[in-house]
């Protein structure tokens, strides 16, 4: 069923140089100083996955000197928040994955260009009714405790996360997979209740990372002890202040990882972590606060900054279901009042890009083919005056800190509706009680964050498909999306498959169960010494393993 | 008695300590009161073409990220923290005080057993109960208010219940029982009015805690919540912005200290005049 299609490369590359004088110390500067985006549009031949990478790299003006990779030394890492489990198939925040997949290693991976390439599976081949996956395995890959990981241990994973009791964050990604045989100790056949293009694509996500089948059911708890495939293991965890991860010498990349050990450590406010690299006694970090982000370059600190446009995306989500927002006039009134930009340049101080309902760049419909894309107050107006001018009166749901940006969101979008005559009122929550609030469904509106994926069908079926696993989030249903949903997951041509999503996009827009905003940027600042580190569009730390100290 | 309060008042205006935090209050209550009249803006609108200006002659005090002017949401701020501030420490005086009289005048085992609660309240920091009451209440103005009136009220009962202790045993209360006035009588009208000058003083002290626990509660988002402005949510939501734009932090802050300054010079000032013991 699958065929082959052909590859098609479209390269735009586009550079220019702002070269910005010193700027007044108290003013807002813009802070690059040279800029390079760089887009490549590729469509995979072996998977129906089609991704468009946008990788802006922003670097301080002197060029990087080309030497030979050294290896060892210890690499000092921070981040705001520590990941909050170790079980790799249980995670769900965004803290977690950023160290587990150093740990464990799923079957396949995407690559810088955001493609599905062999991790530890080295090769696979759909049968020609697209309903049997055959994988075939590494052979040289040893689990952290020494055992040589074999096909049993897929099988075991899957039918872990498989597994209701489980609880595991993707198990919907992996509902269509009938059966799991293992012929021999490298291959593994993977068979389909029905055909599923993006199977592949679901298993680059650390959610799918293989456990070891002797270590898990002989009693060891993956959520105590980590033993996966990884380029690093865990050394020494304190949650919440210092985690140690040496290098895994079995690594089955040969030569990596080339550091000798990363320590992260957790230091909860981003402007502590710039001042730490700024002193230098951090080399490596994660920056989510645009407010800190934009002063890393600033005043010749010689730090080195990549910017990477998330793929998870900022959004006012509205109930639906709650009486205020049932008529969907009012809906769409309210996404036509709001001006998108307005609230990425007061949020975010302009550091990101609007952005429509799916993230990767490719499948991202266009946004004059969307409803009420731009501002239009008389639209707005109309609308509600359609409605019969009813008393909307609601409440917005933020979390406290997280994002950063999430209150100053909120109270942008109360003021721009206001001018419609829409009334609201800020509730801002702490994290834990607001996550099960959200999860519930059990708020009027909310701001959120919400994770992004390369592939559209992992984006949207757990929230708009009537089954999927975080529709009651959504609190939106409509059997014409559903149908489209499933479509979509079998559809393999590339175009079609955009068509779909396209379409999906658009009704979503049409709606207005929620009003896409906008997706930030991510920061991995790093000194000057630090070489190899390649950030990817979907966040992932990976290449912390080809990461060389040059000094 | 009232008439001991009109003889030492003046007293406190010997003290330069004490004058400073007259003025500073005064200046606060000003503008406080006056806040609608004084600001310039609004305090929320905000105003896309004025994003993040420096202090200058438009914006004196600069504007926040909003175009929001920062004058004006310190002014209304203080409005906010001085509301807040009144109906928390006069729900906590006056419950307080009525407890502390109680038990001290009822003495024995009543007393004990209201102290010993009393104590259990003291056990915790008072920031910490504080926001474990805001955090069950849920946040919000009316909530900050009650949580700061519950941290508050043990040591209004506390200062209350001393100098009943030593009143109710003095010659005069002997007497007006005798001439046959009740215990409601006697608590008011007799022991109350000779009490009345360590209330003040704790009032005053109260006040100045009042402000700091509301801008504490407000910075982790628990008090008053946006877009009304608040120093404390001024000051956290400025902390990212420290090195883009200082002046958004450094106003709120000053507001808080010099606020605080001030309600602590005046009740140190006011002890020093009110006490019996400290004569000059």
């Amino acid at each position: 069923m699958l065929r082959k299609i052909t590859l098609i490369v479209s390269l735009l590359a586009l550079a220019a140089i702002m070269l910005i004088a010193c700027a007044a110390p108290t003013a807002p500067a813009p802070v690059v100083q040279t800029k390079v985006v760089e887009q490549t549009r590729v469509v995979q031949a072996t998977t129906v996955v089609e991704q468009t990478k946008v990788v802006e790299k922003v670097v301080t003006v002197t060029p990087a000197p080309t030497a030979a990779p050294k290896t060892g030394g210890i690499l000092f890492a921070a981040r705001a928040t520590d990941m909050t489990g170790l079980d790799p198939h249980k995670q769900t925040a965004f803290a977690s994955f950023r160290v587990l997949e150093l740990i464990y290693d799923p079957l396949v991976t995407l690559d810088k260009d955001m493609k599905v390439v062999p991790h530890l599976a080295e090769s696979w081949k759909w049968s020609e009714d697209g309903k049997t996956l055959t994988m075939t395995l590494r052979k040289n890959v040893k689990f952290h405790n020494g055992d040589a990981m074999t096909s049993d241990d897929v099988k075991f994973s899957f039918e872990r996360i498989l597994d209701e009791k489980t609880g595991a964050a993707a198990r919907a990604n992996y509902a269509l997979i009938d059966k799991i045989e293992t012929p021999d100790a490298s291959t593994v056949v993977f068979t389909l209740k029905t055909a599923n293009g993006a199977l592949p694509a679901s298993m680059t996500l650390l959610n799918s990372a293989i456990l070891s089948r002797k270590a898990v059911s002989g009693g060891q708890d993956p959520a105590k002890v980590s033993n996966g495939t990884g380029a690093f293991k865990i050394a020494d965890w304190q949650p919440d202040k210092i985690l140690k991860l040496d290098a895994n010498k079995d690594y089955w990349i040969p030569g990596q990882p080339r550091l000798a050990g990363i320590e992260f450590r957790t230091i909860p406010d981003e402007a502590s972590i710039l001042a730490g690299l700024r002193a230098k006694t951090i080399d490596w970090a994660l920056i989510n606060d645009p407010r800190v982000g934009i002063r890393a370059g600033a005043g010749g600190s010689g730090l080195t900054i990549t910017r990477a446009p998330a793929l998870a995306y900022h959004v006012l989500q509205l109930n639906a279901s709650r009486a205020m927002f049932e008529d969907v006039k009012v809906r769409q009134a309210v996404s036509c009042a709001i001006d998108r930009q307005e609230v990425l340049d007061v949020a975010s101080l302009g550091e990101g890009e609007v952005t429509s309902p799916a993230t990767p760049p490719f499948y991202r419909t266009a946004q004059k083919d969307l409803f009420c894309y731009t501002k239009d107050m008389d639209r707005a107006k109309k609308l509600l005056a359609d409605a019969g001018n009813p008393t909307v009166k609601f409440k917005i749901m933020a979390a406290n800190a997280e994002p950063p940006t999430a209150l100053a969101e909120a109270q942008n979008i109360q003021a721009q509706l206001k001018k419609i005559g829409i009334e609201s009122e800020i509730e801002s929550l702490e994290l834990g009680v607001y996550v099960d609030r959200w999860l519930k469904g059990d708020f009027d509106a909310t701001v959120a964050l919400n994770g992004g994926n390369p592939d559209p069908d992992i984006m949207f079926f757990r929230y708009w498909h009537s089954t999927g696993n975080l529709n009651l989030v959504a609190n939106y249903k409509d059997p014409e999306i559903d149908k489209l949903l499933e479509q979509g997951r079998v559809t393999a041509d590339p175009a079609k498959r955009k068509e779909i999503y396209d379409n999906i996009q658009k009704k979503l827009a049409d709606a207005v169960p929620w009003v896409w905003l906008y997706v930030g940027y991510e920061y991995r600042v790093m000194q000057s010494y630090v070489k190899g580190f390649v950030p990817l569009a979907n966040g992932a730390n990976t290449y912390l393993r080809e990461t060389w100290l040059d000094k | 008695m009232k008439s001991t309060l009109r003889r030492k008042l003046p007293r406190l205006l010997r003290y330069p300590a004490a004058n400073i935090g007259l003025l500073l209050v005064a200046i606060y209550l000003i503008v406080a009161v006056f806040a609608g009249v004084l600001a310039p803006y609004s305090p929320i609108e905000q105003r896309a073409a004025d994003r993040l200006q420096e202090p200058g002659a438009h914006h004196l005090f600069g504007t926040d990220e909003f175009g929001r002017d920062i004058l004006s949401r310190l002014m209304h701020g203080a409005s906010s923290s001085l509301r807040i501030a009144l109906f928390a420490v006069g729900l906590a005086t006056l419950i307080g005080t009525a407890i502390g009289m109680l038990s001290g005048y009822a003495g024995g085992i009543a007393d004990n057993a209201i102290m010993r609660v009393m104590d259990l309240f003291f056990a915790f920091p008072a920031i910490l109960l504080a926001l474990s009451i805001v955090a069950a209440l849920g946040p919000g103005a009316t909530n900050t208010i009650l949580a700061i009136a519950v941290v508050y009220t043990p040591i209004f009962a506390r200062v209350a219940r001393g100098p009943v202790l030593a009143i109710k045993e003095m010659e005069f209360v002997a007497a007006a029982r005798c001439v046959g006035s009740n215990h409601l009588q006697i608590l008011t009208r007799h022991i109350l009015p000779n009490m009345v000058a360590p209330i003040i003083v704790q009032v005053s002290l109260a006040l100045s805690w009042a402000m700091l626990t509301e801008a504490a509660l407000s910075f982790l988002g628990l008090g008053t919540q946006p877009p009304q402005p608040s120093w404390g949510s001024m000051l956290s939501e400025s902390r990212r912005m420290m090195e883009i734009a200082p002046w958004m932090a450094i106003s709120p802050g000053l507001a808080i200290m010099l606020g605080v300054l001030g309600f602590n010079l005046l009740g140190d000032g006011l002890r020093d005049a009110l006490d019996p013991r400290l004569r000059m």
